[in-house]
């Protein structure tokens, strides 16, 4: 089956069961407010409210489909927000805060206006147990629930019994459906997935398709499909044992399940990660890159589609094969990739607690946050962080003009300081209300800590419970207090206040000076000492701070240093900056320079970074590498890839991933977006058809590829 | 003892083997009319103008005390390259970077502090540094000194030179040396003058020492059309190059004419042969040539297939 026509059967399906979009809605609505009018627990209403939604969700299955998956979503489930979920769960939002810490609240929504912060309840960044999910299955799940509701009637346990109910049932409905519409043996497999756990690669697969819908419609993204190469081995090598697959037959069905993956979302909600690689279980710190690696490789370049996104934990022993390999796939423009330095988030983890043992466990969150398989509420962004406000509010109205640079550099971090205490309080406010919105009895029932200790993971039920930081905005910080530092106080080319009137009137007028300030001034990623100096004591500020702060989850704040596309709503709050940046403009990217003032190209970046504790950044840091189409042309380029993550890593890098766009290409794209269909991007931790981002996520890619071909 | 540096160009990937980091020294013995690095011909300091960044502030022509910047009402720059003492003070005045000096003197030990910050990327390529220009071999004692500090580390090094220089230079940089990338830029000695202002004896002469010794070597030949591009060329250059037996590769680099902004931005005459790159095809032929009497890989980097031979 073609691409494009798994895509249609997504776009086109006829859904042959289940009630229409409103009726749907309506009942959800009906369970809820029932629910909270009988003054029931607000989980058990939840998984009221998911077993609706699942018995009464749209569903299709065509005559080719290789997988029973498709399920009308769009109106039902926290992913695309349209739905009364997602409505409920922003009532609660608003109403909890409201009742709860309001003054907080209207804090930080004015932060955020003016691009400074914001704090969250953050619904989407943690991952299911895949392995107790593929070994217990639905019955499994299901028998456990119902043992710990049997043993301990509590409003958690009911609720998981409840929602592990609607997911067995989900399945039996599938089956029938399936059966109706001709698919017998689809209907067949259903069926037996919920009745045992899944036995071959297929129904492996199967089952986590079905997961991911019943988790996503009960409110919270999947943000991990786990150590790929690890968890389905087993189903790969019975299959092959057994006679009932071929490795060749393998890559195909691997193709089917991530064209069927794709064609969902078309790569147009930010993913989630496929892991691969890294340490095995045990003491002997043996790679566990086996041929089921191989095989899912080779189906991601064969699909060559946005999404789904795949993540390598790379460690001295991952095979150099791999790399290679994903080294081509990125010189055929097939880059929707993360690298990660499992040796580096070992550490980091270490340092934060956890458990040696659960380490093999690790995955990238969502795009690359660190975390703990089926073990972790981590939340990674339960804060957003903009280092570089701080240093607008030296021009602010009123402000008094510093007079030394000492003064200038002191007023920074009491800024610093003062807005990360601020931003940190108000998010242990919404620690404390998850409970109270969200609570997940599906995914609570895939997490073994949170069925012993009868806790929903809202309710920290999980090993670990951690907040995410998100610190962007670092060199922007940086570049615009040493361009300040070398126009009013180096080389005294303008007071200070005359500096502001500049900001102030955005540069005009003026373009001669903000060239001197982008090109002349030292630059973090720049191979300035200066700058990275500077950038590694806003960052140890930052995490002392935020290492520190009181939180209400037993594994506390940490921090990240990354920003995704926040750096635009930022970015469009603040007037100009110092360091040559005009108001509205984005402040910078993830961890890496200012578009343009790499002056060294990606060497000078590393070295700025090499100067930072990765270790301290437990919420992740990552890396975009902007590279000249021809530095990774031919075998050349291949090695120099492959060379460039293990030295990156050597020098104590976190994540790292790659574009190479030439800006001619996207702008002709732009003109003729229907040539460019296919033509993808990596934007931040995930990638997009180019022609599917609105015009200034556009043009900041323009932006982005300009500053490269250093 | 230092070496005078036009650049040092990090992450390198066509100067040898692997990831690298290029240092280009200023100072040659030669002229090639196809020189693509003409502010590294003089080993003096050079005064650069990027007349594209310049809006004509005349901060330059305040700094400068020699009044070497000559700023017109109708808002041309010009610099009189008789008067300028190669100070920086207008450089140094200039907002915008449209004025920049190149070349500034190190001594080995500061080199190796900045070379050895890339050395992950050496290690995980099979790459090191490759000292290019101009001529390195000019600076031989200093060349040598850096190469072996360079080795105390673990870093593998490679010379890049034209070989028109005293063997006993060779003499001092090669215990440190890896790999010597090796120009042959003809082998008619008379049209070689005409091509670089010397004849090619002594950089033959030289390459025969370097191969009795077994010192690795690439050899690197510009191909540039009606320059030294003909077949007997090549077919001499084959005969002559088979007798070098510790060659490991034989590179042709195609002439492309990008440089003559450079020219422009150094107050030289651009001296580059107004001819088109050579084509795939083109080179191909020449490499065949080649092939025929020499047993190492023939290589040339991807051209456009279209490109006018």
């Amino acid at each position: 089956m073609r691409l494009d026509q798994i895509e249609s059967s997504f776009d086109e399906a006829v859904f042959v069961d289940g009630l229409p979009i409103d009726e749907v809605n309506a009942g959800i609505r009906r369970v809820y407010d029932e629910g909270e009018r009988s003054g029931a627990p607000f989980p058990v209403t939840r998984a009221k409210m998911l077993a609706y939604a699942l018995a009464n969700a749209w569903l299709a299955v065509n005559r080719d489909d290789a997988f029973a998956g498709i399920v009308e979503r769009h109106y039902l489930d926290s992913r695309y927000g349209a739905g009364e979920i997602a409505r409920i769960q922003s009532e609660r939002c608003g109403a909890i805060a409201e009742r709860d810490f309001p003054e907080e609240n209207r804090r930080t929504c004015a932060a955020w206006a003016e691009g400074r912060f914001f704090t969250q309840c953050d619904r989407s960044h943690t991952s299911p147990d895949w392995d107790r999910i593929l070994t217990l299955g639905i019955p499994g799940l299901l028998a456990e629930a119902e043992a710990r509701y049997a043993a301990n009637p509590t409003p958690f346990t009911e609720s998981a019994a409840i929602a592990c109910h609607a997911f067995r049932d989900f399945a039996l409905r599938f089956a029938a459906v399936c059966d109706r519409e001709g698919r017998q043996d689809l209907a067949t497999e259903l069926s037996s997935l919920a009745a045992r756990p899944p036995e071959t690669l297929h129904e492996a697969l199967q089952l986590a398709i079905l997961y991911w819908h019943v988790q996503e419609i009960e409110g919270e993204w999947v943000r991990s499909w786990g150590i790929f190469d690890r968890q389905y081995l087993q189903f790969l090598e019975r299959d092959i044992a057994a006679g009932h697959l071929t490795e060749e037959g393998a890559e195909e069905l691997l193709v089917s399940f991530f064209a069927f993956f794709h064609a969902e979302s078309k790569g147009r909600d930010a993913g989630a990660p496929f892991c691969f690689g890294g340490y095995l279980p045990g003491d002997g710190m043996r790679d566990g890159c086996n041929r089921l690696t191989r095989l899912a490789w080779r189906a991601f370049r064969t699909l060559g589609t946005p999404s789904p996104k795949f993540s390598i934990r790379v460690n001295p022993d991952t095979p150099h094969e791999l790399l290679r390999f994903a080294a081509e796939c990125i010189q055929e423009g097939k880059n929707a990739m993360v690298f990660a330095n499992e040796p580096l988030v070992r550490e980091a983890m270490l340092r934060r607690g956890k458990n040696p043992a659960d380490l093999a466990n690790f995955i990238p969150i969502g795009c690359y946050e660190p975390a703990i398989m089926g073990k972790e509420l981590s939340c990674t962004m339960q804060c957003v962080f903009n280092l570089a406000k701080p240093v607008e509010d030296f021009f602010a109205d009123g402000a008094a003009a510093p007079e030394t640079w000492d003064e200038t550099e002191a007023r920074y971090f009491a800024t610093l300081e003062r807005d990360l205490r601020d931003a940190l309080a108000i998010a242990r406010e919404w620690e404390i209300a998850w409970r109270d919105i969200n609570p997940s009895p599906i995914l609570s029932a895939t997490m073994a800590e949170c069925m012993g200790r009868g806790l929903d993971v809202s309710q920290f039920g999980t090993k670990y419970a951690t907040s995410g930081v998100v610190c962007a905005g670092l060199a922007t910080a940086v570049d615009s207090l040493l361009a300040l530092r070398t126009v009013v106080f180096d080389r005294r080319m303008l007071s200070f206040d005359d500096f502001r009137a500049v900001l102030r009137a955005d540069w005009e007028g003026h373009e001669d000076l903000r060239q001197f300030a982008l090109r002349r001034t030292p630059k973090w990623g720049g191979g300035n000492a200066d700058a990275d100096a500077l950038g590694q004591r806003i960052c140890d500020t930052a995490a002392d701070i935020i290492e520190h702060a009181p939180s209400a989850k037993p594994g506390g704040f940490q921090m990240g240093l990354w920003s995704i596309d926040w750096c635009l709503h930022m970015g469009s709050k603040m007037g100009a900056t110092p360091d040559g940046r005009r108001a509205g403009a984005p402040v910078s990217k993830n961890s890496g320079a200012s578009f343009g003032c790499d002056g060294e190209g990606p060497a000078g970046v590393v070295e700025s970074l090499s100067h930072l504790d990765h270790a301290r950044f437990p919420d992740g840091a990552v890396f975009d590498v902007m590279l000249p189409r021809r530095t990774i042309e031919g075998e050349v380029g291949v090695e120099f890839l492959a060379g460039f993550i293990r030295a990156f890593f050597a020098k104590g890098g976190q994540f790292v991933h790659f574009n190479s766009l030439s800006p001619d290409k996207l702008r002709e794209a732009q003109r003729n977006p229907a040539k460019y269909r296919n033509l993808q991007v990596r934007l931040c931790g995930w990638n997009v058809r180019f022609v599917d981002l609105d015009r200034a996520h556009q043009n900041w890619v323009i932006a982005e590829a300009e500053g490269s071909g250093k | 003892m230092t070496i005078p540096v036009a650049d040092i160009r990090r992450l390198t990937l066509h100067d040898g083997p692997g990831t690298r980091t290029t240092v280009f020294v200023k100072g040659c013995p030669l002229r090639c009319r196809w020189c693509h690095n003409p502010e590294c011909l003089s080993s003096s300091p050079t005064l650069l103008f990027h007349d594209h960044l310049c809006v004509g502030c005349g901060l330059c022509a305040a700094a400068c005390p020699e009044r070497a910047h000559v700023l017109s009402r109708d808002g041309s720059h010009s610099i009189d390259r008789a008067r300028c003492r190669v100070c920086g003070a207008c450089a140094e005045a200039c907002w915008l970077g449209a004025l920049e000096i190149c070349g500034r003197d190190y001594d080995p030990e500061e080199l190796l502090r900045l070379l050895i910050r890339d050395k992950a990327f050496y290690d995980a390529t099979g790459g090191g540094v490759t000292v290019s220009g101009g001529e390195p071999l000019l600076y031989a004692d200093a060349v040598g000194n850096l190469f072996a500090l360079l080795k105390q580390h673990g870093v593998r090094t490679a010379l890049d030179t034209c070989g028109d220089v005293h063997f006993d230079a060779f003499e001092a940089v090669l215990p440190a040396t890896d790999l010597v990338l090796y120009d042959i830029k003809g082998m008619d000695s008379e049209r070689h003058r005409a091509n670089t202002g010397r004849g090619n004896e002594c950089i033959h002469d030289n390459l025969r020492r370097l191969g009795a010794r077994g010192v690795p070597i690439e050899v690197r030949m510009p191909v540039v059309p009606g320059c030294n591009d003909a077949e007997g060329e090549f077919e001499a250059a084959a005969e002559f190059l088979a007798q070098i037996p510790s060659i490991t590769a034989v590179r042709l680099l195609p002439y492309r004419s990008l440089a003559r902004a450079k020219y422009r931005a150094a107050g030289l005459p651009d001296t580059m042969p107004d001819v088109p790159a050579p084509n795939a095809a083109f080179l191909e032929e020449r490499a065949v040539l080649l092939r025929r009497r020499l047993h190492v890989p023939v290589l040339f980097e991807n051209v456009a297939k279209n490109a006018h031979s």
